[in-house]
């Protein structure tokens, strides 16, 4: 008896496949550097940043798919780097000097978040929904400035239309009640300033997890129990 | 007559159905939650093609629903043609939008009914997008809510997305059948017998990246001139079996970690 050769996937040995970019996950970090955060915290950070960067690029497919912008603010507010594929991502030293210009950092976070966006747009690349992470020891010496009010406004609108997702923390020292006007919908989380750490590595295993969702679909995020220190 | 000069609208249309479960749900132990139909009906051939949220416990049933619920109701739509061909055709051309407004709710009322039966939430628990399309021998309606999309060819080799997958403005999010205002983001095109129509595809949204230029806004024409090639050489069970194969390959899994689902029609002979 002679068996029929059965059809396989061979017969599409020559199909063509599309040659698509990745979808993509942008995550901008908008990180105090005040002159409060110089010393251990900043080298704490700084250790927690470059590890965040070194266990994205450890994973295939976050390191194709997430992207990172780094904005700190202290002397001055500087753009340390724009929208940069997690596989070349390279963290610049953060170094602690003068106030804190929350306001003009957060304007800048969101202004990059929408250039990032409208350039996917024009290449037809998908894209997740942005993450906003700010973190602060203190409270903003811009408070009283149109910036603040500028960034009030912007954070408040881009929650309520979920233009992206945005993540206040607080360490013990800082000011929670003032960035709880920035989106009064969205919690402060408190940080223990001793679990930058911790609270990178968790950041690390959402960012997989969003970059690992389906489209369509939701990602479920670890429990942030390992860094978490309060609730506010 | 000879085989080369036999008219298109004599050539008969070779149908199939393939759903793959993707490789991330292989990971959680999810099931596929796609479901495709592709059936003749006389002289009319029906395609349903329904892929269930990601993000919704019992969307897989939910799609299985949604493709029986709309096939029942083109059949009474379609009832008074008798299957004759010609009659499907004139049909086709004639009716209009609000027409087959009925084959969605078909396909809505089994879901809600399904839900009901198994004391689910429809909404929340078994939403799922939407394609479907129905031919005669020369004409088509397609229609679709949410992301995944139609691709005709029309004249030797001219291939064309008929719709695009609707998505929000993040590559996560997309539209249901089962939300109230499905009607907005309802997506409908008829190709009249006039436009030598040879093949029709239509894809979930985990088949996108594989066979669409996102950039572009153009179908792969070697996806698809290949898919209708494989499909006139062999048998309906040898060729499903064969594209099944080809969507758990590596070259496929590398770039679509989603469930994958195909269904088609092409003409015989050509």
């Amino acid at each position: 008896m002679i068996e029929q050769t059965p059809y396989s996937a061979d017969a599409f040995n020559d199909i063509e496949l599309a040659n698509n970019p990745e979808q993509r996950c942008p995550c901008v970090l908008v990180l105090d550097c005040s002159s409060s955060m110089s010393g251990r915290q900043i080298d704490s950070l700084n250790a927690a940043v470059q590890r965040f960067s070194d266990e994205l690029r450890a994973d295939d497919l976050a390191a194709k798919r997430v992207e990172i912008a780094v904005v700190s603010f202290g002397e001055e507010v500087t753009v340390l780097s724009d929208f940069t594929g997690a596989q070349s991502f390279h963290p610049t030293a953060l170094v602690a000097d003068g106030g804190t210009p929350m306001g003009q950092a957060l304007c800048e976070a969101v202004r990059l978040i929408e250039v990032r966006k409208r350039k996917l747009q024009e290449h037809g690349i998908n894209y997740y929904r942005p993450w906003l992470v700010m973190m602060t020891d203190g409270s903003p010496t811009d408070r009283d400035s149109q910036q603040w009010r500028n960034a009030v406004s912007l954070i408040s609108a881009g929650v309520d239309a979920r233009k992206f997702t945005y993540f206040p923390l607080v360490t013990e020292d800082g000011d929670k009640r003032t960035v709880g006007e920035l989106s009064p919908q969205t919690k402060v989380r408190g940080l223990d300033s001793h679990k930058f750490s911790e609270f990178f590595l968790w950041l690390t295993r959402s960012l997989q997890s969003v970059a690992r969702s389906q489209i369509g679909g939701q990602a479920t995020l670890p429990a942030p129990n390992d860094w978490l220190t309060i609730d506010v | 007559m000879s085989e080369a000069a036999r008219p298109l609208e004599m050539r008969h249309w070779l149908a199939s159905s393939v759903e793959v479960r993707g490789s991330s749900h292989f990971a959680t132990g999810e099931p596929c939650q796609d479901y495709g139909i592709a059936r003749s009906f006389g002289g009319v051939q029906i395609l349903a093609l329904a892929d269930g949220a990601g993000s919704c416990e019992h969307s897989g049933i939910g799609a299985r629903a949604a493709c029986i619920g709309f096939v029942r109701n083109v059949r009474e739509l379609i009832g008074p043609c008798r299957s004759e061909a010609a009659a499907v055709d004139a049909f086709l051309e004639e009716s209009t939008e609000t027409d087959w407004h009925f084959a969605v709710e078909g396909a809505r009322e089994w879901v809600e009914r399904t839900a009901l039966k198994r004391g689910f939430d429809a909404q929340r628990s078994m939403a799922c997008t939407f394609l479907g399309a129905v031919l005669g021998s020369s004409s088509a309606i397609v229609l679709q809510i949410g992301d995944g999309a139609w691709v005709a060819e029309v004249g030797e080799g001219c291939f064309g997305c008929v719709t695009w997958p609707e998505n929000g403005e993040f590559g996560n999010e997309t539209f249901f059948l089962t939300q109230t205002d499905w009607r907005d983001h309802f997506q409908f095109a008829r190709i009249p017998v006039s436009h030598d129509l040879r093949s029709l595809t239509g894809f979930s949204d985990g088949v996108e990246t594989l066979c669409l230029d996102q950039a572009a806004k153009v179908p792969i024409h070697g996806f698809f001139h290949r898919l209708a090639t494989v499909r006139r050489s062999c048998g309906r069970r040898e060729y499903e079996a064969a594209l099944e194969q080809l969507l758990q390959s590596p070259r496929v899994t590398e770039k679509s970690d989603d469930d994958c689902s195909i269904v088609a029609v092409c003409r015989e002979g050509l």
